[in-house]
């Protein structure tokens, strides 16, 4: 693991700068805000999944589902401390993780897709059933707020505050983890399945590593959105809520990048707030994007911004006059 | 003109412009103005703009002897609890601390913490879940679904079904919430519930669920949910050759019924919830003419079906300010805690007052019956005889 010191530093401005954007924000924008930087580290962590192991895992958003009920649960009905109830959240959606993976795990490509499809579609569904621990169709109700920060003004900025030191937590850990010996496994894993396992890298491992890692901060995401949000529902966490959305934000953001995830977060929940008379086409929208970025931009926001800063570099290499 | 004169004038109508907004009181209504349930939330968000045209056209509010006109401003819940709660962020964002709506049961109690801890006044028009209203800041002009509910289990009553089949919207969450206390009432009544399947909001193949109900052959087949479906599982479930009674309960707009359904299948289908704004219509109700008249010139359609809720929380909304005199979110919930139905003369609904006279109870929840209505031709009859086939 080396070349930390240049994201840690950049992120910590681009922290320091969100930071202090906060105050002058008011109630709507900074629910909308704290909504697009659940939904970054949501898919900061997916990106470590499909951006940087190539797997499609279709049961993200029902992880992000288990963290926003088991911290519903623990700080509603066992009266745990949020603060205990997040990294508890945490960890036990990893657990399901774990044991998501070793089952999905058994198939590649189309079947890792349809079969982590079929874990969402029954993870929503243990939502709805479940009624005595979520709440059932009438959502869980009565979550507590987050214990209050006195140094981060109002309630509303403090969720916000939380949610983006989240993102940059999520960020740097991800960032640690993909150029660990086990991210660069996950790499090989994507580049070629069968070369990696040939090459004695332990395939089972790294992807099993990276899947848990996603599902751990899936899950913190959800405690957060429980918590900030005082009522979760089980339609937040069906495969065509969260489940899709989180693939688009990786894709139209940029895969395997981890800050165009973030970007795509931020585009993605800002323009439908702003364009909320369009929400019938909402679905539709999100599809063609995701057919228009597939096609035309396959790498995403990111990749255009790599692309302008790039030919920028050249031109002014080009100007510059020769020694 | 100077560019000097533009900007003057342009400053000019700024002020004026401030001026005016300051003489206005901001009432925000939350429904879902698109998406999948837009077709009960349009008419409510038209209906309460309405409302307002009419009170404004007739001189205002009298709030202490000041007067003022209504603002209405628009949120869009899109009928999920992310886009409704983030729709009531920006109406709070706006200044707005009045609140009409929400319409879906989904939405409505992720906004109940929200409003709890707000300097807000709320006045629910659509959602029939239980328990979002507190009678202090918290109050609601539509039913419960217990109150729908209630006229559905004495139809069940007075025809003395043997065994009925219930098809629930598992989506619903305030019929799914409310299913175990129906079938323990049909029990208890001798109405056994012979089957309970359920579907959801978007599905069009019910076979699976009406050929089990079809086999049991119960007496009645009970459809909670939402109209399209219930067309399209009354459709599908005669095509299997049940020949019982039909019974739904849901608001059903005839011209969403008819899209899935021809008029001689769906005739003799009952359907048991408390009077909509066609049910007050067809009982020649002088105040739901006068709305409906009123909203086709307006808009150039008929009104939805509860169109009649929207326009009455309103004016409930004016009547509690007029009262209050005051727009502070405390004096209006304080007034609309002792409001009586008499002092709201534009009320369409025929709320059932409090033993004191009061529209709303201590939990801020008006009494509105059920009704059974049935099909007739191309829209609902209401059933006088209960017990008569």
């Amino acid at each position: 693991m080396h070349g930390l010191t240049r994201p840690l530093l950049v992120s910590l401005v681009v922290l320091a700068a969100a930071l202090a954007a906060v105050p002058l924000l008011n109630e709507y924008v900074l629910y909308v805000a704290m909504l697009a930087a659940l939904f970054a580290i949501l898919a900061v962590s997916f990106d470590v999944l499909l951006g940087f192991t190539g797997y499609l895992s279709l049961a993200h958003g029902a992880l992000f589902g288990v963290g926003a009920y088991c911290c519903a649960y623990l700080t509603a009905r066992a009266e745990v401390s949020f603060w205990l109830a997040l990294p508890a959240s945490a960890l036990l959606t990893a657990v399901i993780g774990a044991l998501v993976a070793v089952l999905a795990f058994r198939t590649r490509d189309l079947y890792f897709a349809v079969l982590t499809l079929g874990i969402g579609l029954v993870g929503h569904q243990l939502f709805l059933v479940a009624s005595g621990i979520t709440g059932g169709i009438g959502g869980f109700v009565g979550i507590p707020s987050m214990p209050e920060i006195a140094l981060f003004g109002s309630p509303s900025q403090q969720k916000l505050v939380v949610a983006l030191i989240g993102v940059w937590i999520t960020y740097l850990a991800a960032t640690a983890f993909v150029r660990s010996p086990l991210g660069v496994a996950c790499q090989a894993v994507r580049e070629d399945h069968v070369l990696a396992q040939a090459l004695g890298i332990r395939i089972a491992v790294a992807r099993l590593s990276a899947f848990v890692f996603g599902a751990f901060f899936a899950g913190a995401a959800g405690a957060l959105f429980a918590t900030f949000s005082n009522f979760v529902a089980p339609e937040s966490f069906a495969v065509l809520a969260a489940g899709f959305q989180v693939v688009v934000l990786v894709v139209v953001g940029g895969m395997g990048t981890l800050w165009g995830p973030i970007l795509g977060a931020v585009l993605l929940t800002a323009l439908p707030e702003s364009l909320r008379v369009a929400s019938t086409y909402s679905l539709l929208a999100y599809g063609a994007l995701l057919l228009a970025f597939i096609i035309f931009a396959p790498r995403g926001i990111a990749g255009f911004l790599i692309d302008g800063a790039r030919r920028l570099r050249s031109a002014r290499a080009g100007r510059e006059p020769s020694a | 003109m100077t560019r000097k004169h533009l900007l003057a004038a342009a400053v000019a109508a700024a002020i004026a412009g401030q001026a005016g907004a300051a003489e206005t009181v901001r009432i925000g209504e939350l429904h879902p103005i698109t998406g999948p349930a837009s077709y009960y939330g349009l008419p409510e968000s038209q209906a309460i703009r309405l409302a307002a045209e009419q009170i404004n056209a007739a001189g205002g509010l009298d709030i202490g002897g000041e007067t003022r006109m209504i603002e209405i401003v628009s949120g869009d819940t899109q009928a999920s609890p992310t886009g409704g709660v983030a729709a009531l962020r920006k109406l709070m964002a706006d200044g707005v601390q009045i609140i009409i709506g929400p319409l879906s049961s989904g939405v409505a109690p992720a906004l109940t913490p929200i409003i709890a801890s707000a300097d807000v006044v709320q006045i629910v028009d659509g959602s029939i879940a239980e328990g979002l209203t507190d009678g202090r800041r918290m109050f609601r002009n539509q039913a419960t679904v217990g109150d729908y509910n209630l006229a559905l289990e004495r139809l069940a009553k007075a025809r003395g079904y043997d065994s009925v089949a219930i098809m629930t919207d598992r989506f619903h969450a305030g019929f799914m919430e409310s299913q175990d206390d129906l079938t323990a009432v049909f029990s208890e009544q001798g109405n056994a519930v012979v089957a309970e399947e359920y579907y959801k909001l978007g599905d069009t193949d019910f076979s699976g669920q009406l050929t089990t109900i079809a086999g049991a052959d119960p007496d009645a087949l009970i459809v909670r949910g939402y109209p399209s479906e219930g067309a399209l599982i009354t459709r599908q479930v005669r095509d299997l050759g049940y020949e019982g009674q039909i019974v739904w309960e849901m608001v059903s707009p005839p011209s969403t019924v008819m899209k899935n359904i021809d008029a001689a299948t769906m005739e003799g289908v009952l359907n048991a919830i408390p009077p909509t704004t066609e049910d007050y219509l067809n009982l020649g109700n002088p105040r739901a003419i006068a709305m409906a008249e009123a909203y086709e010139a307006t808009y150039g359609s008929v009104p939805g079906e509860l169109a009649a809720l929207s326009f009455d929380a309103l004016h409930i909304v004016a009547a509690a300010i007029e009262k209050a005199g005051s727009i502070e979110p405390a004096d209006i919930a304080g007034a609309m805690a002792t409001l009586t139905a008499a002092e709201v003369p534009a009320l369409i609904n025929t709320y059932g007052a409090q033993e004191d006279g009061r529209l709303f109870d201590e939990t801020g929840q008006v009494s509105l019956p059920g009704a059974v209505s049935v099909w007739q031709g191309e829209g609902w009859v209401p059933l006088t005889d209960l017990a008569a086939d």
